[in-house]
């Protein structure tokens, strides 16, 4: 099992405690401080990191050097970025600044195609060239964040989520999903057990002991790992974000065996103390 | 289902995937949006209801608030079965009971009733102990100056988020009418309110405060909290994420949101979004009804109208 660093701690992100997350802001309020600790924590032993396509996460891919061996694992989009775009301007502004940011001859391209279509996959190459940043090494990992993959379910469009991971490989990354709904995705991708990627694919859901935002059910997730899928899987919020024992959340986690798991900490001592709890018995 | 923005394209998504036999027709008026989304969405779509005279049985009404009553009175003419209208009902102006709107199954999507944190309080709060309340909202969400609607008297952080919190205070504390003490508006970066502050009495004597501010830089993600102080110096805390009871000024119970096990079908934007739509499907216990945002938005049009608000 490889063991990611999350990003959640960079962003203020604490689903169980909102002053502490915004504490932990404070203390990542530059890309270099991020870049340290991403830095330290790989050295200490994690397999890679995760990345969101936040205008901090961007920069910090453009521009920062992380060593070859580690794995960097990129989500796309940065949904609060679009969310105030919709709240501000309407529906339509999330397709004008697609455009407005892209290449002429890709506009002149997809925008053709989006004429005689209006099928909104067609947009899919432009979105995701414009939220990676041309610097990021191939062969890493590209996710869609889980507000566009369970949306996308939502709206019966999971023909875009396959367009989406075509096109990662397409560019020379690996694709990744994250979601909430892990059993809808598999239905999904039941129809593609067939396909070039599928090994590569890593799809991330949510997993702890404590059953906290595992849906559609703790047993039924825990079934489902239990599969096998031919597909990769990684958990995320296995501490149940800071609120479960965190020794046992590992042994729990252990047993699952999981491809991949992320986790984050605004401290290095918590991320040394995690990894060591899962090399034990790695 | 009127109009297919944000909170459309999220009801529609969940309804959706909740129940796979659900045949949705859409009213958009948005021309281009429309074109678009024949071709990318399984529904009907019209650009105005004028055709649609066959009742439904549940109807959502998503659009911006000045055009709510004008479809809800189309629903109602249709015989339209159970309708669902985003808060707030109408906007701040929209404080009439009719006597059409009686008795109606008509629901407000006052969706913070969901959180598991307030549905643990709501279960176990006495309400005749309680002294004072106060809401707070802060969130940033509005970055640049907004266009349209949302620049107008039906926006601001008073009507869009504001509301939210007078539902969450009155269906906590169970209590629908508010005297307005004091209060102050400004505006920051939209032309109408970025943060407001109010003070009211209720006529059982209760202190309620609130606090809203949409334009507060440092916070990523909105974040509602309110406190309520009981008349035996218990207090209670309560936000997205957990409960905290004090007694004394002491902590004498945490509850994390980790620990009320909430387990949906369908996770889009939160537990409570899937929730409230599995009340309107369903036996609508806890979804608000158009009586209890009437008197939300009372409570907000005292402070648009308060003669000794504090405009800065």
């Amino acid at each position: 099992m490889k063991i990611l660093l999350g990003d959640n701690q960079f962003f203020g992100v604490n689903h169980f405690d909102l002053e502490k997350g915004q504490a932990t802001k404070l203390k990542f309020d530059s890309p270099t401080k991020i870049e340290s600790f991403i830095k330290e924590s790989l050295s200490i032993g994690l397999d890679g990191f995760m990345m969101n396509s936040h205008q901090i996460g961007y920069d910090l891919l453009s521009t920062a050097d992380f060593d070859e061996n580690k794995e960097i694992h990129y989500s796309i989009p940065y949904a609060h970025k679009y969310a105030s775009m919709v709240n501000e301007n309407g529906m339509l502004s999330l397709l004008n600044h697609v455009y407005k940011n892209s290449s002429m001859l890709e506009n002149i391209s997809v925008g053709l195609k989006l004429l005689l279509t209006k099928d909104i996959s067609s947009i899919t190459p432009l979105a995701v060239n414009l939220e990676i940043p041309s610097q990021l090494k191939k062969g890493s990992y590209i996710y869609i964040q889980n507000i566009m993959t369970d949306l996308l379910i939502g709206m019966g469009r999971s023909d875009v989520l396959i367009k989406f991971i075509e096109c990662a490989v397409k560019m020379g990354y690996k694709p990744g999903i994250i979601t909430l709904n892990p059993i809808l995705v598999d239905k999904i991708l039941l129809k593609h057990q067939n396909t070039e990627w599928i090994r590569d694919l890593i799809v991330c859901f949510n997993i702890n002991k404590d059953g906290f935002n595992v849906f559609p059910s703790l047993s039924i997730v825990e079934k489902f790992i239990k599969r096998k899928a031919k597909y990769k899987l990684m958990g995320m919020s296995i501490f149940a974000s800071g609120a479960a024992n965190i020794p046992s959340s590992v042994e729990y986690i252990k047993k699952l065996r999981l491809d991949y798991v992320v986790f984050g900490s605004s401290k290095i001592k918590n991320i040394s103390n995690n990894l060591n709890l899962f090399k034990n018995e790695r | 289902m009127y109009g297919f923005g944000r909170m459309g394209l999220t009801h529609f998504s969940i309804l959706n995937t909740l129940n796979n036999d659900i045949n949705f027709s859409i009213v958009e008026p948005n021309k281009i949006l429309r074109k678009i989304l024949i071709k990318n969405i399984d529904a009907k779509f019209y650009s105005d209801d004028s055709k649609l005279n066959t009742p439904y049985d549940i109807t959502l009404i998503t659009t911006p608030p000045f055009i709510h009553v004008k479809l809800l009175q189309n629903c109602l003419e249709r015989g339209d079965k159970k309708i669902f209208i985003e808060k707030p009902f109408g906007g701040h102006t929209n404080i009439d009971l009719t006597n059409n709107l009686i008795g109606k199954n008509i629901f407000i999507g006052y969706v913070l009733r969901f959180n598991p944190c307030v549905e643990w309080v709501k279960q176990n709060l006495d309400t005749k102990k309680i002294k004072s309340v106060h809401g707070q909202y802060l969130s940033n969400t509005i970055e640049k100056k907004p266009k349209g609607w949302r620049n107008s008297t039906y926006s601001g952080v008073l009507n869009e988020m504001g509301s939210h919190i007078l539902d969450l205070i009155q269906y906590l504390v169970k209590e629908s009418k508010y005297n307005l003490i004091s209060s102050k508006i400004k505006s920051v970066v939209t032309d109408v309110d970025d943060i407001v502050e109010a003070k009211f009495k209720t006529d059982n004597k209760i202190d309620v405060s609130v606090y809203l501010n949409w334009v507060k830089k440092d916070v990523r993600k909105p974040i509602f909290s309110i406190n309520i102080e009981m008349i035996d110096n218990k207090k209670f805390f309560i936000d997205q994420q957990q409960i905290k009871i004090y007694k004394n000024e002491k902590i004498v119970k945490i509850i994390s949101v980790t620990d009320l096990q909430t387990q949906v079908p369908y996770y889009l934007r939160g537990v409570d979004f899937t929730n409230q739509m599995i009340d309107l499907i369903g036996e609508t216990t806890s979804i608000a009804t158009v009586e209890q945002a009437l008197e939300v938005n009372n409570t907000m049009n005292q402070i648009y109208n308060h003669e000794n608000t504090a405009r800065r």
